[in-house]
């Protein structure tokens, strides 16, 4: 137990003293204490915080833009090569970040038929290709909680699928949804492995301007500044999730409701 | 011409066929129940009226009007109201959204609508708990909304799906007749799919008894429990004692048959409308333990009375089982409560031809 508690939160001290500190090398604790590293990653490069949402967000768009309907159509139909989807989606799984990253710097480069990787919509796409597994594990699991008879009642009193999708099935897939979608943006907001071959001046995110700052030597506390705020970011997204799947879907589903 | 038409409906799942081309009608204000097995076909007939299934071949006509033949109707244009079994009520929204679901789809001015929904809520006994969630109430409560939620727009059709299989015992007797008077007061035409045969025959006007994707017989309930067609809905309702045996004689002019079984070379057996047979048949002389007299000393001039030994005694409270060994065989009879004879003693069993009927 203290073991597990000293691996997880030795993580944000260590972080947290380098990055409010300048200089620590050699003392067991910090003795300049400062600000100064923070100042300079939102005056120099703010950039790479707006890179990271929106990269990000992008995936996630495109995440939930084709992750549901694709749980959909592998859990609800009987569509023909489902099974073929739900696999290459899975397959994904199989694939490091190196890999991932490599293959599309080569595959859509400039002289290829297309050049996306010119682009920096690419960092969007390959972030989304690589966490799409995860999203869609997660919709297709509460696609099989939801009782097909709730879409079915739905459909019987009138309404056609697509409103049956938006009145019950989205509502009561929302839960289990807007998990997996939050878990996707953290990962997508972390992911350094795929973005690192793709970017290119200017594309930086927050993970990759850590990286550079320690490749560079010697700019460890704006390094762990960088870190100490994804960090941040992170608990904040995941502090909202549990306040609105603990509470506005509590009140939702009624007391000792699940 | 009846309400609902079912002509040739043919459906199958990959290569297990579920419904094999039956033939159905359902009048209209009638209360039709579709009894059988799981795996008999009913529950699928039933969604393929509802339109949650397309079956491969046949029509279904709902009022006039094809749901099939001239293209497929959509569950949400069939005009029909349904009741699940695992209530399906939606737990996102309150009891009052959950019956005015349908009306608002309709666009249904609100005070008209406010109005139906207290009708029916009150019809079902549920006012008072508008303001409630799904979560907040309990089985027999939850499966209310949803009958109320199928009755609101009116529909020209009810179906049923073992509306009452996961309730428990007691509510599940309450909730029948409720439905029953319930559903007879609106006149809707109504399709009920069962296991339960006591639940059937409590239920409905007419019973379609169906096994293995067919149609076996339909009737009323007092016609399927006297006359049923075969030893297969002999079997799945009500008792029954089938004594396997061979037909050695017809007697035209009086519509009977002896039968030589495995205990007596001659039993009688004279209910009309009995399978036409021929010498040498192998039949089943069948006779419900309820029908079966039993006698401790022989009386006078009996046909059809066997002396045999009580092996089993079974009491269940307002009568009593005795499972009889006659030469072999086992006949298991209903008696009063208060008989006096134990296991192990002999009595004798008259097996009125009248009540025996032949069974394939």
């Amino acid at each position: 137990m203290i073991f597990i508690a000293t691996l997880v939160l030795l993580i944000p001290v260590v972080l947290g003293l380098a990055a409010f500190s300048r200089r620590w090398v050699l003392e067991p604790f910090p003795t300049d204490w400062t600000l100064e590293n923070f100042r300079l990653i939102l005056l120099e490069s703010p950039g790479l915080i707006k890179n990271s949402f929106k990269f990000s967000l992008i995936a996630l768009l495109f995440g939930i833009g084709f992750g549901l309907p694709a749980a959909y159509l592998i859990v609800r139909t009987r569509m023909p090569g489902r099974d073929a989807l739900d696999f290459v989606i899975t397959l994904m799984l199989a694939f490091p970040g190196i890999a991932v990253g490599v293959s599309y710097l080569l595959g859509f480069w400039k002289t290829t038929p297309i050049p996306l990787a010119d682009s920096w919509i690419i960092m969007a796409l390959a972030l989304f290709a690589r966490r799409l597994p995860y999203f869609l594990r997660m919709a297709h699991a509460s696609y099989l909680q939801l009782d097909i008879s709730l879409e079915e009642a739905s459909e019987v009193s009138g309404a056609g699928k697509i409103r049956t999708f938006f009145n019950i099935s989205l509502p009561l897939l929302l839960k289990g949804v807007l998990v997996g979608v939050v878990m996707f943006f953290i990962m997508a907001f972390q992911e350094i492995s795929t973005a690192v071959f793709l970017y290119q001046g200017g594309w930086e995110t927050l993970p990759i301007g850590i990286y550079l700052d320690w490749h560079r030597g010697m700019e460890f506390g704006i390094a762990a500044a960088k870190a100490f705020l994804m960090i941040v970011i992170t608990f904040i997204l995941l502090l909202i999730i549990s306040r609105i799947s603990g509470g506005v879907l509590k009140a939702a589903w009624g007391p000792g409701g699940t | 011409m009846a309400f609902i038409e079912i002509r040739n409906l043919f459906k199958r799942f990959k290569k297990v066929v579920a419904v094999n081309h039956i033939e159905l009608e359902v009048n209209e204000g009638e209360m039709l129940t579709l009894l059988g097995p799981s795996g008999c076909g009913k529950t699928t007939t039933l969604r393929c009226i509802a339109g949650l299934e397309k079956p491969e071949e046949g029509d279904i006509v709902i009022d006039g009007k094809p749901m099939l033949s001239q293209g497929f109707v959509e569950p949400s244009k069939r005009g029909i109201g349904m009741v699940f079994q695992n209530y399906a009520v939606w737990p996102h929204m309150k009891v009052y959204k959950n019956i005015i679901y349908g009306l608002k789809l309709q666009r249904i001015p609100k005070q008209e609508m406010h109005e139906k929904a207290q009708q029916v809520l009150e019809l079902v006994g549920l006012d008072g708990l508008e303001e409630r969630y799904p979560v907040q109430l309990s089985g027999g409560q939850q499966q209310r909304v949803a009958l109320a939620r199928a009755l609101v727009g009116n529909p020209k059709v009810l179906l049923l799906d073992e509306p009452l299989s996961n309730l428990d015992a007691k509510l599940r007797e309450e909730l029948r007749f409720e439905i029953k008077s319930l559903v007879r007061r609106m006149g809707i035409t109504s399709v009920y799919v069962t296991h339960d045969q006591a639940e059937a025959m409590v239920i409905s006007d007419r019973i379609a008894v169906m096994d293995s994707g067919n149609v076996v017989q339909i009737g009323t309930p007092l016609e399927i429990y006297d006359k049923p067609a075969n030893r297969f809905v002999a079997d799945f309702i009500g008792t029954m004692n089938f004594m396997a045996g061979e037909v050695v004689q017809v007697l035209q002019d009086t519509e009977a048959v002896y039968v030589r079984t495995e205990f007596s070379e001659k039993m009688l057996c004279k209910t009309p409308s009995i399978t036409a047979t021929t010498p040498g048949e192998e039949v089943y002389a069948s006779i419900r333990p309820e029908d079966v007299e039993v006698f401790a000393e022989p009386p006078q001039g009996k046909e059809n009375l066997f002396k045999g030994t009580i092996a089993h005694k079974a009491y269940l409270g307002n009568f009593l089982y005795f499972f009889v060994s006659v030469n072999g065989t086992m006949i298991r009879v209903q008696v009063p409560h208060h008989l006096p004879q134990e296991e192990g003693q002999e009595l004798y069993l008259f097996l009125n031809p009248e009540k025996c009927m032949i069974l394939l």
